[in-house]
């Protein structure tokens, strides 16, 4: 057994915890990292699962990257070559479908083919999210104030986000209350009559919750997709050069060329507290690192449940850490192919290539989706959203083979009987055969399949329930109740102890924003 | 006859700000287009020898302000708390009984779940607690959370004064419960399914949504405003039905000077410039009168009293947008006789898994194969709503939503009716044989009988995005409409239905200023 001393600790490779690392670097302290997997990353990395084959096994678009962290950190200069994704193509029910494309009046002609004036709202509905989401941004870096404190800087914090709200203009104001408050498909249905163009946005408020499109609270998510960098775009997506742990391995690059340590297979197994605080953690290996900062960009459920003992904390904040929501809700589906799906409703190669295809057809098929998953089994026809990476980067895949990712939704952590190998190879069975359905020549394309449940997801990621947000993003889940009431600033009840995962406000997605954040909060607490 | 005020629609909202507006000494006429009074609070005959309250078993919590300024209590309006609230028949075992007895209440959950029971004191005191701090939000007019104005900005720093009373818990309890779903909370407190499949129900009552949906804690909440600790899912006892409240407001306008006109139907209000001119009748009366006061819904009053061409076209779209879908069926039993076993109030909702399922239909357009019921005899408490020891049964049965895939017609009408009471007969055995009559109300019989859009009996579903400053729309929550004298003082406004007379007092007061 040995022991070594650091300035900080931080527990988990994935994005968060490398850019928290960078960040605590830059300020000359000494920080390790400390991965349990053999690459970093988390749930962004790449991986050659079949030969020549990559996959972004989990994560597999950007659009939230904060962009003071690209800057601070140059991650350019480390090899982060963001492309764009241009476009969505929503096979009907029909034979038809409903595209958006880079081009904007292209989209407002395809959107026009379906309903005048569905094209009249369209731009309406874009400029007002568009300001909102502008006006909203400012709270992505904000460090959320404890609206219960009376301490001045709380206060403060309390000051500065109503002043965001009633900074807005009166209409914009209410629209962003009903944001808050309504469902997607509610909140749709007050501008959009084209279904199809309704369950395509409403399925993005969806993705990574346990929640239906009718779901009250699955609105506000729609947000997002306008906080992205590429301004006003339907659909402000990217695709990492090199698949997504280009990403992790640039901030990793990053973060070395700063002086920080990243320890590979390096599992903890607790976090060693002392006198009320902590002071270290141990490994599984029975390696013990001491440093007066700990930071864990683990979900709280792992931090606080199972790297440490329940005695340790205070009993309040334990049931509040219980309570916590996290269900995992998604699956994803990897492949190899042959050749590109030939979609039905747009024969032969083209543009839609380098785009996503929705699998959401219907306000009603992907309700009928989440129907299923709320009594514990996975959606026999599930909504998908699936990507070509190979036809953005070339070198994802072998000259003329492609790699395909989906990312599939309903499919419950908490299914019937729990999830195993019957059930996954089922679950992959539906996938193919909804995609199937709208390209016939995929089923026999196919040359290898991953198919990755809640259960896989947690299991290889270590991420609870396999929920990618570390935590559903909520009303009564997110910023001073982001993971728990008073917890909500990056600290933990242990002095010494911080977090910096999804599960802290702004939460999930490749945002980075928990990690730079909880750098900065330490940064505050600890001597220069 | 001219008048200063032309009250549009004889319900409990109408008649209070009727009765303000008289007691100030304006002359006010109240237009109901029924022959009774009470709108959606009536208690009516439906068949020779037996009344029921019609829509509403409950008329809900009388501000006290309301209840001294009017001096309601004189006038026969003495709502008791029932001692048995809710029964919840459980397959094989005996029935969980919520009282407002809390020890009482403790002692019969205990047989099913020693847990639930040490917690349920504690999950009355939490209830009380947060519906107590909802209850301060509705004594006064929604805040204007945008407005800098400093009036606006003492009554929102007052509404955070009173948050800050709470306690640091007690804050972070309002925060994080308002939003959630329902389901979640209850699965926070409690293990028995039953007792949950029960409770949730007071979480979607009235509005179309499941308890999985987001800020059905919220309407839970809402549904327990006014009430005392312990008072889950009480109801208030009216002798004479909930028509007796409609009747004593009724005494107060007449008494005050005001005139009460009944089939007299408002068919449009004449609006001249921007300003209320007057209203015609459905009869061609003209009246003139320059302010008009509508407790008609905001659908109704706004996108069919009004021409489209009288209104800013953003505005309407806002007001077409108000949620109403009522989600409810009702039927009223003529019974011969107490169907063995059965008490004055039960509800048949076994699991939460249970009330989702039935949502789910609702959702897609459908009526619930197994719908979750509240089925009541008020002749249990209040014998002379029947004559001659008959009885009266009224079941309430959630979901079938107004927006019916195929539609509504006669045969659905009649269907789900019947399977209404074939559920009730398998919960009380027996009870076929006992009904005489029966009278199955559907959304849209209630939208066509009431003047009720889609048939919600709250006048606009009181969530989350359609509560406070967001009721009925964001940019008018505080009465007043974009017409000159043309106000609003109904359920759909700021605090609504479940608060009877809230609404109509807080309209007469910013009317008079």
């Amino acid at each position: 057994m040995t022991t070594q001393r650091y300035d900080a600790i931080v527990i988990g490779g994935g994005h968060n915890g490398l850019i928290n690392a960078a960040y605590l670097a830059r300020a000359g302290k000494r920080v390790v990292v400390l991965e349990r997997r053999h690459l970093v990353g988390g749930a962004a990395v790449t991986e050659e699962i079949y030969p020549g084959f990559k996959y972004s096994v989990f994560s597999y678009v950007v659009s939230l990257l904060r962009p003071e962290i690209i800057r601070d950190l140059d991650l350019p200069r480390h090899g982060l070559e963001i492309l764009p994704l241009e476009s969505t193509v929503t096979p009907t029910l029909d034979g038809d479908y409903i595209a958006a494309w880079a081009d904007h009046d292209v989209t407002r002609r395809e959107i026009y083919r379906h309903s005048k004036r569905d094209a009249d709202a369209y731009d309406e509905y874009n400029k007002l999210m568009h300001h909102m989401a502008m006006a909203v941004k400012p709270i992505l870096a904000m460090v959320p104030p404890d609206p219960t404190s009376l301490a001045p800087s709380d206060l403060r914090g309390m000051l500065d986000f109503a002043g965001i709200f009633r900074a807005l203009p009166t209409r914009q104001f209410h629209a962003l209350y009903k944001l808050m408050t309504m469902s997607a498909g509610d909140y749709l249905d007050e501008w959009f009559e084209t279904d199809v163009l309704k369950a395509t946005k409403s399925a993005s408020g969806i993705i990574g919750t346990f929640m239906g499109p009718r779901t009250p609270g699955s609105a506000y998510v729609l947000l997002h997709h306008y906080m992205g960098e590429i301004d006003g775009a339907f659909r402000a997506w990217g695709f990492a050069k090199g698949g997504t742990g280009a990403i992790s391995e640039s901030i990793a690059s990053a973060a070395r060329e700063l002086g920080a340590e990243i320890r590979l297979n390096a599992p903890v197994a607790k976090i060693l507290v002392k006198g009320g605080r902590a002071t270290g953690v141990a490994l599984e290996n029975g390696d013990e690192l001491h440093a007066p900062v700990v930071v864990t960009s683990l979900d709280p459920k792992r931090s606080f449940l199972s790297l440490l003992e329940e005695k340790e904390l205070p009993a309040d904040f334990v049931a509040d850490v219980r309570r916590y929501k996290i269900r995992g809700s998604s699956g994803k589906v990897n492949l190899s192919l042959s050749e590109l799906p030939d979609l039905t409703c747009m024969p032969g190669a083209g543009p839609h290539h380098r785009g996503a295809i929705s699998i959401s057809p219907s306000m009603e098929y992907v309700e009928t989706a989440y129907d299923d998953a709320k009594y514990g089994n996975f959606s026999r026809e599930p909504y998908m959203d699936i990507i070509i990476p190979s036809m953005i980067d070339p070198q994802m895949a072998p000259p003329g083979k492609h790699v395909m990712s989906i990312f599939v939704q309903y499919a419950p952590s908490n299914i019937i009987g729990g999830w195993d190998a019957t059930k996954r190879e089922a679950f992959g069975d539906a996938v193919v055969n909804a995609v199937t359905r709208v390209a016939p020549n995929f089923r026999s394309s196919i040359l290898h399949r991953q198919v990755l449940t809640p259960a896989d997801i947690e299991a290889i990621t270590g991420l609870t329930e396999g929920n990618i947000f570390q935590g559903e993003l909520a009303l009564h889940q997110l910023f001073f109740l982001r993971p728990a009431p008073g917890w909500a600033k990056f600290r933990a009840p242990l002095k010494g102890l911080y977090q910096c995962g999804s599960a802290t406000h702004p939460g999930g997605g490749i945002m980075g924003a928990a990690g730079r954040l909880a750098a900065l909060e330490i940064l505050k607490d600890v001597p220069k | 006859m001219t008048y200063d005020a032309l009250v549009v629609g004889g319900g409990v909202n109408g008649l209070t700000t009727a009765a303000y507006l008289a007691r100030a000494g304006r002359k006010v006429v109240v237009a109901e287009r029924r022959a009774t009074l009470g709108g959606l609070c009536a208690t009516e005959e439906f068949h020779s020898g037996f009344r029921a309250n019609s829509c509403i078993d409950d008329p809900g919590w009388v501000p006290d302000r309301v209840m001294k300024d009017l001096g309601l209590a004189a006038l026969g309006y003495a709502p008791t708390l029932a001692p048995l609230s809710m029964s919840i028949p459980i397959d094989g075992g005996s029935p969980i009984v919520i009282s407002p007895d809390v020890r009482a209440t403790a002692a019969s959950l205990l047989p099913h779940s020693i847990r639930d029971a040490n917690k349920w004191a504690e999950f009355c005191a939490f209830v009380a607690r947060l519906s107590g701090f909802i209850e301060a939000t509705y004594s006064v007019r929604a805040p204007a959370v945008e407005s800098s104005a400093p009036s606006d900005l003492l009554s929102l720093l007052s509404l955070g004064r009173k948050l800050r009373g709470l306690g640091r818990r007690g804050m972070i309890d309002v925060i994080r419960t308002i939003p959630m779903p329902i389901a979640d909370l209850l699965d926070e407190w409690f293990e028995h399914e039953g007792l949950k499949g029960a409770l949730s129900t007071l979480g979607v009552l009235n509005v179309q949504h499941g308890p999985q949906s987001g800020g059905t804690a919220l309407v839970f909440l809402h549904n327990h405003v006014g009430l005392p600790v312990g008072g889950i899912g009480a109801r208030r006892v009216v002798r004479g039905g909930v028509g007796v409240l409609v009747d004593a407001l009724a005494q107060v306008v007449t008494r005050a000077g005001g005139e009460i006109r009944t089939n007299a139907e408002v068919a449009r209000i004449r609006v001249h410039e921007d300003c209320v001119a007057g209203v015609v009748l459905a009869s061609g009366e003209e009246i003139d009168v320059p302010t008009v006061v509508s407790s008609a819904d905001p659908r109704r009053t706004f996108s069919s009293l009004l021409d489209a061409g009288d209104l800013d076209p953003e505005f309407l779209h806002a007001i077409d947008c108000v949620r109403m879908r009522g989600p409810q069926v009702r039927v009223h039993l003529a019974l011969s006789g107490v169907p063995r076993g059965a008490v004055a109030s039960m509800v048949v909702a076994p699991t939460m898994t249970y009330v989702e399922q039935a949502y789910d239909a609702a959702k897609h357009g459908r009526i619930a194969e197994r719908p979750w019921l509240r089925m009541s005899i008020a002749t249990i408490d209040d014998p002379p709503l029947a004559s001659g020891g008959s009885h009266v049964m009224s079941i309430h049965a959630q979901y079938a939503p107004y927006h019916l895939r195929d539609g509504w017609t006669l045969e659905r009408r009649v269907a789900v009716g019947e399977s209404v009471v074939a559920m009730a007969a398998q919960q009380l055995p027996g009870l076929a044989d006992l009904v005489q009559h029966s009278v199955v109300l559907t959304p849209p019989c209630i939208e066509e009988r009431y003047g009720a859009t889609e048939g919600s009996l709250l006048h606009g579903e009181l969530t989350l995005d359609q509560f406070l400053f967001a009721r009925p729309v964001a940019s008018h929550s505080r009465y007043a409409s974009p017409i000159e004298g043309l106000w609003l003082c109904g359920s759909g406004t700021h605090p609504g239905v479940g608060t009877a007379g809230a609404s109509g007092r807080l309209a007469a007061k910013e009317m008079l200023g």
